[in-house]
């Protein structure tokens, strides 16, 4: 039944999937071919003294990407969800209605992972031609908030498109926008080290709205 | 035999407007009941409560023995649901919907549903967005009957089809009822189709059942009565005992359970002269309007 859910979002997400792939790594080659223009074109000591002493992150402009593809991947998985209240079909389904709703959120998440990832090998593989090993540990610190904001953000959307009261609605939304501002704070390499786990516990948080609206749906506490 | 749907007690607001009024009705196994009411009356939230979509202020409702909010998959997988509309995914073509429904239903029969699609003029890698209203509504229809449930909910089937639609659709229900082992509820405003369907009818008014009867009964039991109108004539109901008189331009009408000697009495009763009384032949339409009303 679980590999049936990943199916049908699989055939709904594919194209839109395939698309944010696409430009996610197009996006990092870009970032990847400047960073090489600009050690080419500098001494290698320049980059290392602008990467250490300045902050200079050359994949930084990436810093919104997550965000944008989690909110997208809300809406376009969401979306057909709640036109003419098509997840009345979802919740007739005979498994229980948190743990379909729990899938179709593991399978978003895990399409947003898989449409990221590659970007961040890009990042990763193309630093390590002129950063030394240590600079793969910045990297993961600075990307991981990022990423989790992409998380939190396509949790917020589908809590938002899974919640049919306005009032909760907006509140979600203010309490996503303000929860996900701390996940783009300008960082410089080791800012968020240590509140890692607690953004990642965030998110994990989060995971409970959308399966809180889908309940009240379910209850018909809608009106 | 314990029905499969039980409804007891069944009332609900929105807001302060009623819906529902302490209604209860239940079908019994394998019969077909039609759930009728004009707009408003109470019939979607009962479907939405049935399908534990919509908590219901008191009652409860029982469905295949268990309440409707608390269902088990297993019993899940035996019940049938048609959303009003015919809502199912567009995003798939026809051999991509059924290989996602049929991981779910143990008693998944694909002939059913293939047979019915080999009638409609679509291609196999046709997106159901794609197909017309009526071709949707046999891709749903298909999908439901393919489980093997053994309780069928169609809320108004027959929304935005054509004529050859609906008649195939009523067709196809009442072949799949007629080995009398599946239970069917439906609603429809096309009263017409469900004439020779439908086993019992419970008709609701303003949230409340107004009748509950074998179809069969009310079909021969319920009587239309006609008469020259006389300045006597006067309209009036009588919802307890299921008696209507209307008022016409030349002729007025006597709608009830009453044989010819009883509806000249209860005319005789009221002081009206009806002395060229004729009975008239009535539909389940006729009937239905008779009781419900026309405003």
């Amino acid at each position: 039944m679980s590999r049936a859910l990943f199916y049908k979002e699989w055939i709904k997400l594919r194209l839109w999937w395939v698309l944010m792939l696409a430009a996610g790594v197009a996006f990092a080659l870009v970032l990847f071919f400047k960073l090489r223009y600009v050690a080419n074109a500098n001494e290698a000591v320049t980059v290392w003294n602008a990467w250490i002493f300045k902050g200079w992150l050359f994949f930084r402009p990436f810093q919104y990407v997550p965000l944008v593809f989690g909110v997208a991947l809300g809406l376009l998985q969401f979306l057909p969800e709640v036109q003419a209240r098509r997840v009345r079909l979802v919740l007739h389904l005979p498994l229980g209605e948190t743990r379909a709703i729990a899938l179709h959120l593991a399978a978003g998440l895990l399409l947003l992972a898989l449409a990221l990832l590659p970007a961040a090998l890009v990042f990763s593989l193309g630093g390590a031609l002129w950063f030394p090993r240590e600079w793969q540990g910045n990297l993961f610190h600075v990307l991981t908030p990022w990423l989790l904001a992409g998380a939190g953000a396509y949790l917020a959307a589908a809590a938002v498109l899974l919640e049919t009261n306005w009032r909760h609605r907006v509140f979600y939304l203010l309490l996503a926008a303000g929860a996900l501002r701390l996940f783009l704070l300008e960082t410089f390499y080791d800012t968020c080290a240590r509140i890692l786990p607690a953004l990642a516990l965030w998110v994990l948080a989060l995971v409970l709205v959308p399966l809180f609206s889908s309940h009240r749906f379910r209850k018909g506490l809608v009106r | 035999m314990l029905p499969v749907i039980e409804c007891r007690h069944l009332t609900h607001y929105y807001g302060d407007k009623p819906a529902l009024l302490d209604v209860s009705w239940l079908l019994r196994p394998g019969r077909i009941c039609g759930l009728l009411g004009r707009n408003g009356a109470g019939k979607t939230t009962t479907i939405n409560i049935l399908n534990s979509f919509l908590t219901p202020r008191s009652g409860r409702c029982l469905l295949l023995g268990e309440d409707s909010h608390q269902l088990a998959p297993r019993t899940k997988a035996r019940i049938g649901y048609l959303i009003e509309g015919h809502i199912q995914y567009g995003f798939f073509n026809i051999n991509q919907i059924e290989h996602f429904y049929s991981r779910f239903y143990p008693n998944w029969t694909p002939a059913i549903y293939y047979h019915l699609m080999s009638k409609l003029d679509i291609t196999p890698r046709q997106r159901i967005a794609t197909m017309s209203c009526g071709q949707r509504s046999q891709v749903a229809l298909g999908l439901i009957l393919a489980q093997n449930p053994d309780l069928i909910i169609f809320d108004d089937y027959s929304m935005g089809l054509d004529p050859g639609y609906r008649r195939l659709f009523i067709e196809v229900i009442h072949d799949y009822a007629a080995d009398g082992k599946r239970s069917i509820l439906l609603t429809s405003h096309i009263i017409q189709d469900l004439e020779n369907l439908i086993d019992d009818c419970v008709i609701y008014q303003q949230g409340r059942v107004l009748l509950d009867l074998e179809a069969r009964r009310l079909r021969d039991g319920f009587r239309k009565y006609t008469f020259a109108t006389t300045p006597a004539v006067a309209g009036a109901r009588d919802d307890a005992r299921h008696l209507v008189i209307e008022r016409g331009e030349k002729r007025s009408a006597l709608h009830g359970f009453l044989d010819e000697p009883a509806a000249r009495a209860e005319l005789a009763a009221r002081g009206i002269p009806a002395p060229d009384l004729r009975p008239e032949p009535a539909t389940l339409e006729d009937i239905f309007i008779a009781l419900t009303g026309k405003y």
